[in-house]
């Protein structure tokens, strides 16, 4: 299958909008003249916290561009069609809760339009809680249960299961993790960040100190490592 | 068996089960006392907020003002609830007058709704609001229940109510609140909630909030069974809604004076104006909707912009959003930006255009799909 473009996932540690900086350009100048669709239903918000969500989102990124970057902001999922979804070529799935935020996509049946859509060449951007549930199982961050769900998470990161905010104190239960699951974890800091894609070339590291735990190996991720081709986004069969 | 519990004070309810989101649901048990007595056709009066505001100070309220919607030295760069009139107290330290009982008539934005707009749906409304600080569950109670009468004088029969309750955590600004909620329901379609909040950390100390608002548009939407946006006009049924919403939402942006941009409190100007460019192109005979909304507001909120200032504004930039589109449009049929000014009055910005490589028989035809007429 020949695609036009090439599908796009960027992962961030999470932080503020100074320590993001550099991934959130990056995303920006990805994203070009392109919709982005923002969804903040990680959160736990009401009336006045969703319109704090969008002065976030419009402060964080309108500053790295220089035209005007459309921004649409959903707080009900159920409410997003295959055909609204159209109109973007970005999503930004945004930080809170990830047991919410996973209940709510996998509620909504968005999981199924949001893998659609990323293969067909669109950009997923998930910061914090939004990265989590991009990767393979989200109780590496058991403290958020908020609910009686599956942890099971979009998998779109190769079986890796992600922790973001990630501090080396965490190592004891991530590594508590690799144990009892067998799966993989890729830890990143606040203020660092991975851009994924199917072309090993077009990936980056933002930052130092993204790790990767698996069973007995630990490692610093950079280009040398070997696991640094486990991260190429590799199209469903 | 239906179960019978006291969660709303004295006020008898009935619970009703859960609801889809695994909230519990109640109605009242029996009729709240009549103290007034349903005036006919009353309905229509909730579009105006002299009949809402003088029912509460029958009952002792004070007025309060409504807050810019810029919403000066707030938590957001918009307001978009009714109890945003207490931020000045809650987050800038200003002494609470503990006990008071205002009510206020507030115009809100909530982004979320921008080109999402439907029947009972819009940008902007105005929320009808009673807000205390300093009182304690039981008189927020007795205040939800003088809004039981208000409905009853507006000829909602509080029978026909459902309240959802829920509690949960909330932030407001940087603050972290536990929030006690009574959604209110009439034919199964949110009309408002009742929160309240036992302990606010403010520079005086921990004080509570009864915060309780209805949206106004909505309730004479569901009483009257008249289309949602005849608010503006009774001719709006021939309007799509995001084309109403958005002349509507830059009525109130536009004659509040905010400047379109590309970022902060001008981001939605712009962004509201991309969306109502995209829906009616170079036409503007729909331009009427402007005005009614403009007036209209004018009934809710002083408006610092004179009517032919916010016009003008709008419209220019209108324009502007439109000559972009054009442009989007002439770039996907393969022609290359040839760096025309898109601030540039339309027809300025297409007589340019016509003297560019563009094809002329390609531009007319778009043009003609943007409904410009020479």
């Amino acid at each position: 299958m020949k695609l036009k473009k090439s599908p796009y996932i960027f992962l961030s540690g999470g932080g503020n909008a100074q320590q993001s900086r550099l991934l959130d350009s990056l995303f920006v100048e990805k994203v070009g003249g392109r919709k982005i669709l923002y969804l903040p239903v990680a959160m736990k918000r009401d009336k006045i916290g969703y319109e704090a969500c969008f002065d976030w989102i419009i402060s964080t990124l309108t500053f790295h561009s220089k035209n005007f970057l459309d921004i649409d902001m959903v707080t009900n999922l159920a409410s997003v069609s295959r055909e609204y979804l159209e109109n973007f070529g970005a999503i930004y799935i945004g930080g809170g809760n990830t047991y919410k935020l996973l209940d709510e996509i996998r509620k909504s049946g968005f999981d199924k339009l949001m893998v659609d859509f990323l293969w067909k060449g669109g950009i997923i951007y998930g910061g914090s809680a939004g990265a989590i549930v991009l990767g393979k199982d989200i109780s590496i961050v058991s403290e958020e249960k908020d609910r009686d769900i599956s942890p099971e998470g979009l998998d779109l990161i190769n079986g890796y299961s992600i922790k973001c905010h990630y501090l080396n104190k965490d190592n004891k239960v991530i590594r508590n993790f690799v144990k009892e699951t067998k799966l993989p974890v890729i830890a990143i800091p606040e203020g660092c960040g991975l851009t994924l894609t199917p072309l090993i070339s077009q990936n980056k590291i933002l930052g130092e100190g993204i790790r990767i735990f698996k069973q007995n190996v630990e490692s610093k991720l950079s280009r040398k490592t070997p696991f640094w081709k486990d991260l190429v986004l590799r199209y469903p069969i | 068996m239906t179960i019978e519990k006291k969660p709303f004070g004295d006020l008898p309810v009935v619970y009703q089960g859960l609801d889809e989101k695994n909230r519990e649901c109640w109605v009242l048990l029996k009729e709240t006392e009549k103290k007034e007595i349903a005036k006919e056709n009353v309905a229509g009066e909730i579009d105006s907020p002299l009949f809402f505001l003088e029912f509460f100070k029958g009952y002792g309220f004070d007025i309060a003002n409504p807050r810019e919607i810029t919403n000066p030295r707030g938590t957001t760069l918009f307001v978009s609830a009714a109890v945003q009139i207490l931020e000045d107290v809650l987050h800038h330290d200003q002494l609470p007058i503990l006990g008071q009982r205002l009510v206020v008539a507030q115009p809100v934005l909530r982004s979320q709704f921008v080109g999402r707009a439907q029947e009972g749906v819009s940008t902007c409304f105005v929320n009808i609001g009673s807000e205390s600080i300093g009182i304690s569950k039981d008189d927020h109670l007795e205040i939800l229940k003088i809004w039981l009468v208000f409905f009853q004088y507006l000829g909602i029969p509080p029978k026909e109510l459902k309240f959802v309750t829920e509690e949960r955590v909330s932030n407001w600004g940087e603050k972290k609140v536990n929030l006690e909620t009574i959604r209110v329901r009439y034919r199964d379609i949110s009309i408002g909630d009742a929160n309240f909040i036992a302990s606010f950390p403010t520079g005086s100390g921990q004080i509570s909030i009864s915060d309780i608002g209805f949206g106004a548009e909505r309730i004479r939407w569901l009483l009257l069974s008249k289309p949602y946006w005849s608010f503006l006009s009774d001719s709006s049924v021939n309007f799509d809604p995001n084309v109403l919403d958005s002349w509507n939402t830059l009525a109130l942006l536009g004659g509040s004076g905010i400047l379109p941009s590309n970022h902060e409190r001008g981001y939605r100007v712009r962004k509201v104006s991309k969306e109502l460019a995209g829906l009616i192109g170079y036409q503007r005979s729909t331009v009427d909707i402007f005005h009614l909304a403009y007036e209209r507001w004018k009934k809710w909120i002083e408006l610092p912009v004179k009517e032919a200032e916010a016009e003008e504004l709008v419209l220019r930039e209108l324009d502007r959003n439109t000559n972009a589109l054009l442009k989007e449009k002439l770039q996907e049929q393969g022609f290359r930006d040839v760096g025309i000014d898109i601030n540039l009055p339309k027809d300025q910005f297409i007589k340019l255009l016509r003297g560019t490589s563009v094809t002329k028989k390609v531009l007319e035809e778009i043009l003609a799909t943007m409904g410009y007429e020479t």
